[in-house]
């Protein structure tokens, strides 16, 4: 009996060592953890994602930024992001401090057109997502995407988004070929397909702009018109508000897309903050907002 | 301490009942089990996992080569041994209630754990062309400690089956049972006949109450309580009947696993504390989460971590001692599936009293130091299976006072629960020496 006593008293003396070293690190962890969800909770960052279509790199976007910066004279920070095939991940330039609407631009070695491709640039894109996140502690992002840019950005919305706390206000696609080269929609390209299966998992707060160029009255001279129409079939009905635009005229052309002075307008007017200006802002979180008001 | 007779007599007579003695000794025989799978769970939970308490302050997952493969297989064991406990429950209830009989105990046993599964059996019939396919689900919340009483109910029940409708005793003699092997077996049809077929027409009718949607209106009115009351009365309450509930091998109000986002209060609290900076004045200071699962539950629900230091301070007999040692591992991280079983502690009238009143108890004085502000309430999120002194300390950011009140809380439950410790092993010190007499 005397032996069971002693024998139990010393686990109880184990015990509670273990836990009073326990302490120590439940301490540094948890102060860690709250300044952690801290910069979250609190951070005004807001950062513009942009990804581009095949074939393109991270500078992909340099000229509409340029635009856009001559344009609102906020002076957007680029910060270019390029995942490789290996999983590795390299930052270029930096976000200044004080910018809460940098501008970053995600890029992959993989860049090859093809469902296969999208899809592995949509798994890339979350493992940047998430060193983006780590990075900067952003609770909020708008996101553009050009030509196949806009398709890897609906995989990401169907396939990863749940992942993360973070929101995606607003999503313009630019030239996206919903239905890849197909323009007739009897027939539905397998991606397209698959997009319209999983649409429940698209956020349904979400604002879709959808852009389309044109240079005759059917195509872009790569996309067909009715390819990326097809979008609508994706979110419409699902997400708050879907809008297509229909963009002609000089630099219409697919490629020339992103640095088309209407679709900069479009980009300045509906996905970025506008402070001080008039026009239609996207919501960002509104009730956290309006709570620090108070 | 000197009891009175009549508690010690009283204490005696119940547990003479056959019921009684049945779940007695089920939950001691299910201990083995108990205490290994919930080793195995607080390794596959705290350790292992991206969400457990040393998974976090260590960065487990982050080092640890094939954490995912160890994680899984620690998850496989507690699955099916403390995760399944209620199956084993039946089989054993039933094999106890024949033996009293002197019944066929194996396949009693066998009978009533199947009547168990068909009770909680959640068919999905699914018809292909001309083709159809039975898929079996079991309702997975009878499967663990919550359906520890239905499962001892059904075993017992399958007993008592075998005892009324089985026209034929067990010999003594072990030759003899195997010389009669079909004699035996024949004998079993009727009552597994009858067993099983009040199991399916039982099963039915719970599968009816579920098509009028009884249980999730229950649950419904469960979690609209539990999330829209957040005053010290209501919280304290609640908090006290799911102790009560869980005395009872029953799930209450209050979930035995603290799950982060699914009190609202708790979100706004966290919210308020991270945009101010500061945990001291939040909007909700009573919350589920600060009082009772910081400081109702300390070492699992019931405070059983204070049960185990108790026991280990005064206990006399080593069975009591050899229980403490297997269970106050799990125990630390709230796990206490061993202790309810091997002490035992669920549906043990003796227990009942401290198991429901250190709760309560724990929670005033909680909800005391954060009315006389020495104490903020616990609003950060913490790791799951943090072990609960700790838990209140991570979750107020470090505030070393609420470290202190954990510390002062636990002594009490200690205090609190000493005395049971000693009027239970009276007890079944007296029933010793009555057994012993009766065989003179």
């Amino acid at each position: 009996m005397k032996v069971n006593r002693k024998r139990s008293r010393i686990v109880l003396i184990v015990a509670v060592v273990i836990l009073t070293i326990l302490a120590i690190p439940s301490y540094l962890w948890t102060k860690k953890n709250i300044h952690d969800l801290g910069r979250w909770q609190n951070s005004r960052l807001s950062p513009v994602i942009m990804i581009p279509g095949s074939s393109a790199t991270v500078n992909r976007f340099d000229d509409m930024v340029k635009l856009l910066n001559e344009k609102d004279h906020q002076n957007h920070s680029l910060l270019k992001v390029k995942v490789f095939n290996d999983g590795k991940i390299k930052y270029y330039g930096k976000i200044r401090s004080g910018d809460n609407e940098p501008i970053i631009v995600v890029g992959f070695q993989n860049n090859h057109d093809g469902y296969s491709n999208i899809l592995e640039q949509a798994k890339m894109f979350n493992a940047a997502f998430k060193s983006l996140q780590k990075r900067y502690y952003f609770n909020n992002y708008k996101a553009i995407g050009h030509s196949n840019g806009g398709l890897v950005y609906t995989a990401f919305l169907e396939k990863y988004y749940d992942n993360y706390d973070v929101r995606m206000t607003s999503l313009m696609t630019i030239g996206s070929p919903f239905n890849f080269g197909e323009s007739n929609l009897k027939y539905k390209t397998q991606m397209l397909a698959d997009f319209i299966k999983a649409k429940k998992k698209i956020p349904k707060n979400l604002t879709v702009y959808s852009v389309a160029g044109t240079e005759n009255y059917d195509s872009d001279g790569l996309v067909p018109l009715n390819s990326v129409e097809a979008e609508k079939y994706v979110y419409q009905g699902q997400v708050k508000h879907y809008t297509e635009v229909t963009v002609t005229g000089v630099d219409a052309e697919h490629s020339d897309l992103p640095q088309n002075q209407q679709i900069v307008d479009l980009i300045q007017k509906y996905i970025l903050d506008n402070p001080g200006q008039g026009g239609p802002v996207p919501q960002q979180n509104d009730d956290k907002n309006n709570k620090e008001n108070k | 301490m000197e009891f009175p007779q009549k508690l010690v007599r009283f204490g005696i007579k119940t547990s003479q009942n056959s019921f009684v003695r049945v779940v007695r000794q089920t939950m001691i025989m299910l201990f083995p089990f108990a205490a290994l799978g919930s080793i195995a769970s607080v390794i596959n939970v705290s350790i292992l996992s991206s969400a457990g308490f040393i998974g976090n302050i260590f960065y487990i997952t982050k080092w640890l080569p094939h954490v995912a493969r160890i994680r899984s297989m620690f998850s496989a064991f507690s699955m099916l041994t403390v995760k399944i406990i209620a199956v084993l429950a039946a089989y054993q209830a039933a094999v106890h209630t024949a033996r009293i009989y002197r019944k066929n105990i194996e396949m009693s046993g066998m009978t009533g754990m199947i009547a168990f599964l068909l009770i909680a059996l959640q068919p999905i019939q699914q018809q292909y062309d001309t083709q159809t396919f039975l898929k079996f689900a079991v309702n997975t919340r009878l499967m663990g400690i919550q359906g520890l009483f239905i499962g001892i109910v059904v075993g017992y029940a399958t007993g008592q089956i075998f005892h009324l409708v089985q026209r034929y005793a067990e010999h003594k003699d072990e030759t003899q049972v195997e010389m009669q092997g079909f004699d035996r077996a024949y004998h079993t049809i009727l009552p597994i006949l009858i067993t099983l077929t009040l199991a399916i027409l039982i099963n039915q009718l719970i599968l009816q109450l579920y098509r009028y949607q009884v249980p999730t209106a229950i649950s419904a009115y469960y979690q609209n309580l539990s999330s829209k009351k957040h005053g010290l009365l209501s919280t304290v309450l609640l908090g006290a009947w799911s102790s009560f509930l869980a005395w009872m091998g029953l799930s209450g109000p209050y979930k035995a696993q603290q799950i982060y986002n699914s009190d609202p209060a708790a979100i706004a609290d966290s919210t308020y504390a991270l945009k101010h900076n500061s945990a001291w004045n939040v909007p909700y200071k009573y919350t589920q989460t600060t009082l009772y699962h910081s400081f109702g539950t300390f070492g699992g629900v019931g405070s059983t971590l204070a049960l185990v230091i108790a026991i280990i301070i005064v206990a006399r007999t080593s069975r009591y001692h050899k229980v403490a040692r297997w269970s106050i591992f799990p125990v630390l991280f709230n796990t206490n599936q061993s202790i309810l079983l091997g002490a035992p502690v669920m549906f043990n009238v003796v227990y009942l009293i401290p198991f429901v009143l250190t709760p309560v108890v724990n929670m005033l004085i909680a909800a005391l130091a954060i009315y006389l502000k020495i104490m903020p309430p616990v609003t950060y999120p913490t790791p799951l299976e943090t072990p609960s002194v700790l838990n209140a300390f991570i979750g107020t950011g470090g505030n070393f006072v609420a470290l202190l009140v954990g510390v002062l809380v636990i002594m009490i439950d200690v205090i609190i629960y000493t005395p049971f410790v000693k009027l239970s092993e009276k007890i079944e010190t007296e029933m010793e020496q009555q057994r012993i007499n009766l065989d003179k």
